[in-house]
């Protein structure tokens, strides 16, 4: 699947804000970046069940990425190409079975509706290999 | 390897300390997803693939998941007898690990079952045989269509030979026998 990432004001990706300015630990950093590594490089059927599990809200996943901190953020497949792309909408964790921010899905629902209407506000994410450190 | 998945990975492990939670992340990575893959290729539904490995379709679903981190090594064969495959377990250098863990795409985790292996084609059309009940002239069109079969044969004892009666292969590199 290609991966995208929202763009902020300054038009830079936000993925840096959304997953890697997470202070983890190195469990978590590697979960985390193998997952992105995994969703690079699979098919749709392979990743949902696998990589990408659904939520209540049409189109919206949750990616799990588990250390001490349990990571999970949201995203949604497409929007434009919901067989080959996703694309990472919110950042959240889970604790204690409960989502941080309680609101992550509903979030990440409402910029899906944006961004379908607008896909100048996301670009492809490329790793950059300082930041994935 | 795909440029983003080696910025994303190779980074991780110039570190020592973290570099064992990157090979272990790939690993489940790996497991998770070669097995929902080989599954797929058979055309399984995870009951089925339960069914067929003693397992809860719930535990074959958790399996499929790539942060599953309770791996036994018993599980692991009982899913390899299911999907008629061998297991392999290795010590490898980061390197060679990174190249073939690393490759997570459905052509590099499927594999023949042994009834489809290549290696064991002649056993394939056996098998054809005697479950679609075909006529002899066409399983001999098959058989001709195929490589020479790996067969088993007793072949007599020789001068020099160190074998008595046991079975050898044919068709592969025979036995080195007869020294001095």
């Amino acid at each position: 699947m290609i991966p995208y990432e929202l763009l902020t004001r300054k038009q830079d990706g936000a993925m840096e804000g959304l997953l890697t300015d997470w202070r983890l630990e190195a469990r978590e950093r590697a979960a985390l970046n193998v997952m992105l590594a995994v969703l690079f490089q699979v098919d749709v059927n392979m990743a949902v069940g696998s990589v990408l599990y659904k939520e209540k809200q049409p189109g919206i996943y949750y990616a799990k990425a588990t250390g001490k901190i349990q990571l999970r953020p949201r995203l949604c497949r497409g929007p434009m190409r919901p067989n080959d792309e996703v694309t990472f909408l919110v950042r959240a964790e889970e604790r204690g079975g409960d989502t941080i921010p309680a609101d992550a899905a509903d979030r990440a629902a409402g910029i899906m509706k944006e961004i379908a209407k607008d896909d100048s506000r996301r670009r492809r994410y490329r790793p950059d290999p300082l930041r994935a450190k | 390897m795909d440029e983003n998945v080696k910025a994303l990975l190779i980074p991780g492990f110039e570190d020592p300390e973290t570099r064992q939670q990157y090979a272990a992340s790939l690993l489940y990575a790996h497991i998770a997803l070669q097995i929902k893959t080989l599954r797929q290729q058979r055309g399984w539904s995870q009951t089925k693939l339960a069914e067929l490995a003693g397992k809860h379709q719930s535990q074959i679903s958790e399996m499929e998941s790539i942060d599953f981190s309770s791996w036994k090594i018993s599980t692991l064969m009982k899913l390899a007898e299911a999907f008629d495959l061998a297991l392999t377990v290795s010590f490898e250098s980061f390197g060679t690990f990174l190249d073939e863990a690393a490759s997570l795409g459905r052509d590099a985790l499927e594999r023949p079952s042994f009834a489809d292996d290549p290696a064991f084609r002649g056993k394939a059309k056996k098998r054809v045989v005697l479950e679609s009940g075909s006529s002899a002239q066409s399983s001999f069109e098959t058989a001709q269509a195929l490589p020479a079969p790996l067969e088993f044969r007793k072949r007599p004892n020789q001068i020099g030979s160190v074998s008595t009666s046991d079975d050898f292969l044919v068709g592969t590199n025979p036995p080195r026998v007869g020294h001095g």
